[in-house]
């Protein structure tokens, strides 16, 4: 979710033109001039442009990379979009849409005709090492921005590099060199503060090398193609994610795991006791903070997972269970809609967890044009204890079925009761 | 000698007048064989007189007339074949013979048994605190934070005032069409319209949960919103008013259909809002104290076996189903 609102304002807000005007940053801005284009996403009724991002040329003359989330609006509806460039002559003309790579934000689209000198794809430099991101932000033209290489993030599974420079609206899909003006990232995202997101070129460099095998021939069904790389992605990641060691933590009877991985952050969302409460009551949060851009309203990846614990000595059980069964209940935070996903499919039935009693449930909803990737919730509550209750919640989104639900196992296979 | 029968019918209700000498007069006026007070009538209305060859018939009313068989009568004398109906002025009236079977008498089966049950002052007693007592435990179980006796009452008073308002309306009704106040058996009724919906309800709730499914808390809760308020009053109109069964179940579904119809309302929105799509899950959420259930614990490998056979199936046809619409 996060990083779905820095993308938007990535492509939405005002430019704040920062030009640094440095000996090495001066030569760079003149290499690179000439190969950097604003790619633009364009209504075929009104003729007037819908988002607007930046691209570069890399590979062929005639090919730019850019940031899937600057196309993902034709691709979504290619009947009412068309993509087009802008130099900074001001020229345009029509782009066709090669491949694209969802998992880590890239598109790479071509041109009609020779567009000027590829840039060259380098591994990432050490950290500490300048940086410069270029891009077309709005119609303020081209523009270079430093700052410094911070390393690869380690809790982003994406593996996105943290730049520390000040990455502007419309600066998307523009490439980030390094001092010897070779492309080693993408822009991706910022969260404003000289903190900013590229995705490392070498996604890139994979996107490329299958165009070049295939004659650089555009991808036909790209929902499909995209649909067999979330669904690999998604696998591997929870694939690594039941083999990590966990966190464990205590709540209630129950000790259950809670960091699964070093992407996943746990809260204790408890609500602060009140004098006149009757129960007691004690909330733990776990969420990797990620997820992956499909279109404005769709994003997917997200891992979310709750426990609840609720006790009381003072209330009868009748009066308990009330409150209790009014917590029971859980919903996926997604903005999916019925152009996206099936309606869910739900199965419930008494489990036995931990030598206790719990009453389990699995939904389960399919999207419509990415095949085989699934949202799944999966609930459960503790049952058959008088004034003791508890809760767990995990939902995971645009995920592999049997990949969630061998991870799900493995978690409650972890969890033990004590006294 | 024959005897005829003079019928009149004022407001459903019928009086009987019996001719045993001819001519006789009918009007308004008190030289009259037969004295209506139907304002509509006449002073001199009607005369009836027979002869070896039957019955007849005069009018002489020369303001609103007479009406036989639906056909207006000139004042000349009318030969007529028992039984007629007639109209004089706005007054429904028949000439019936003697011999006229008239029909079977209506059992009060219910002046024992289960009619006690909303008559008897011991029972309508129960019934009105037991009502009461659901409504507050009810209440009181759904609050989860420490609060005065006072509080746990507030839900109480204005269900009180509602039960007492339905009790009154019943009651006045009553009065108008039988002529006597049923206060008991309205308040009764009126307790029962609170009492069966929650008793429903925590029914529906406990076999929910015994067998891990929504659907028989949905049966009680159409049946609440549905049948109970129809079914109550033809109750009460069969029992109290003697009404026969299908008039009864007529005015039942007549008086209820507004609070029918904003159910159905109520439905039709919600399927129309999201057209069939739902962006929440549907599952049996019910949790219970006493954990009665038919269904077993069973082993998390396979719980998770059969969900996942079960929900591929299902998204699977769900799927085939869209595919199917574009």
């Amino acid at each position: 979710m996060l990083r779905r609102l820095l993308m938007v304002i990535l492509l939405f807000t005002t430019f704040d033109a920062t030009v640094l005007a440095k000996t090495d940053t001066a030569s760079l801005y003149a290499d690179a001039e000439q190969s950097v284009y604003q790619i633009r996403v364009i209504n075929k009724e009104t003729g007037k442009k819908s988002s607007i991002g930046s691209g570069f040329i890399v590979s062929k003359n005639n090919i730019l990379a850019t940031n899937y989330h600057v196309v993902s609006q034709y691709v979504n509806d290619p009947d009412v979009y068309f993509l087009e460039y802008l130099s900074n002559s001001k020229e345009t003309g029509k782009l066709e849409l090669l491949d694209l790579d969802i998992v880590h934000d890239l598109a790479v689209v071509r041109a009609s005709k020779a567009m000027g000198k590829p840039l060259e794809i380098d591994v990432i430099p050490e950290k500490g090492a300048r940086l410069f991101s270029l891009g077309n932000p709005l119609d303020l033209g081209f523009s270079i921005v430093a700052g410094t290489n911070n390393g690869i993030l380690k809790q982003d599974e994406d593996g996105n590099v943290l730049f520390s420079g000040s990455l502007n609206a419309g600066m998307s899909g523009g490439p980030t060199l390094n001092e010897s003006g070779k492309v080693i990232g993408i822009n991706v995202a910022t969260a404003g503060n000289n903190i900013s997101f590229l995705v490392p070129a070498n996604y890139l460099k994979i996107i490329l090398k299958r165009l070049k095998e295939n004659n650089f021939t555009p991808v036909k069904d790209r929902f499909a193609h995209s649909s067999k790389q979330l669904q690999k992605s998604s696998s591997n990641i929870l694939k690594k994610l039941a083999n990590n060691h966990w966190g464990q933590a205590s709540i209630g009877n129950f000790i259950v795991p809670t960091e699964l991985d070093k992407s996943v952050r746990c809260w204790d969302t408890s609500r602060p006791p009140k004098k006149e409460d009757l129960f007691r009551s004690f909330y733990t949060r776990c969420s990797n903070e990620d997820d992956i851009y499909l279109s404005d309203q769709l994003s997917i990846g997200s891992i979310n997972y709750e426990y609840l614990w609720l006790d009381s000595e003072k209330l009868n059980s009748v009066r308990f269970y009330r409150r209790y069964e009014k917590l029971n209940s859980s919903a996926l935070a997604s903005h999916a809609g019925k152009r996206d996903v099936t309606n869910f499919a739900c199965h419930t039935a008494f489990t036995k967890i931990a030598e206790q009693n719990f009453k389990t449930t699995l939904c389960r909803r399919d999207y419509l044009k990415y095949k085989h990737l699934s949202d799944i919730l999966f609930t459960t509550a503790l049952v058959g204890h008088d004034k003791k209750g508890f809760i767990f919640n995990m939902d995971i989104t645009g995920t592999d079925a049997k990949a969630a639900i061998d991870l799900f196992q493995k978690m409650l296979e972890a969890f033990k009761w004590h006294k | 000698m024959a005897q005829v029968i003079f019928e009149t019918i004022v407001r459903g209700r019928c009086n009987y007048y019996k001719i045993n000498h001819f001519p006789t007069t009918i009007g308004r006026a008190f030289d009259n064989d037969i004295i209506l007070s139907d304002p509509s009538v006449s002073p001199h209305h009607l005369e009836i007189d027979q002869d070896e060859n039957g019955y007849f018939l005069r009018n002489i009313s020369e303001e609103n007339g007479t009406l036989l068989d639906q056909q207006k009568m000139d004042m000349l004398v009318t030969s007529i074949e028992l039984p007629v109906s007639l109209n004089l002025g706005d007054l429904k009236a028949r000439i019936l013979s003697h011999k006229t079977s008239v029909a079977p008498t209506r059992i009060k089966s219910q002046s024992k048994g289960l009619f006690r049950f909303l008559s008897h002052p011991i029972w309508v007693a129960c019934l009105f605190l037991l009502t009461l007592g659901l409504i507050f435990f009810d209440h009181y179980q759904s609050v989860w934070i420490e609060k005065d006796l006072l509080f746990y009452f507030n839900q109480l008073l204005p269900r009180l005032f509602i039960m007492l308002g339905i009790t009154l309306v019943i009651a006045s009704i009553s009065r108008l069409t039988t002529h006597r106040w049923e206060i008991l058996p309205a308040l009764g009724i009126a307790s029962l319209f609170f009492l069966i919906p929650l008793m429903l309800d925590y029914l529906g709730h406990f076999l929910n949960y015994l067998f891990t499914s929504d659907v028989p808390g949905d049966i009680f809760r159409n049946i609440a919103h549905f049948l109970v308020l129809p079914a109550l009053l033809m109750f009460y109109m069969i029992r109290v008013h003697l009404t026969p069964l299908l008039p009864a179940l007529g005015a039942a579904i007549l008086v209820s259909s507004p609070i029918s119809a904003y159910y159905l309302n109520d439905q039709i929105d919600q399927l129309s809002t999201y057209s069939g799509f739902s962006p929440l899950p549907s599952y049996n959420q019910t949790l219970s104290a006493f954990d009665i259930r038919i269904a077993k614990s069973i082993s998390l490998a396979d719980y998770f076996k059969d969900a996942d056979r079960i929900l591929s199936k299902r998204t699977n046809e769900m799927l085939q189903q869209q595919r199917e619409k574009e």
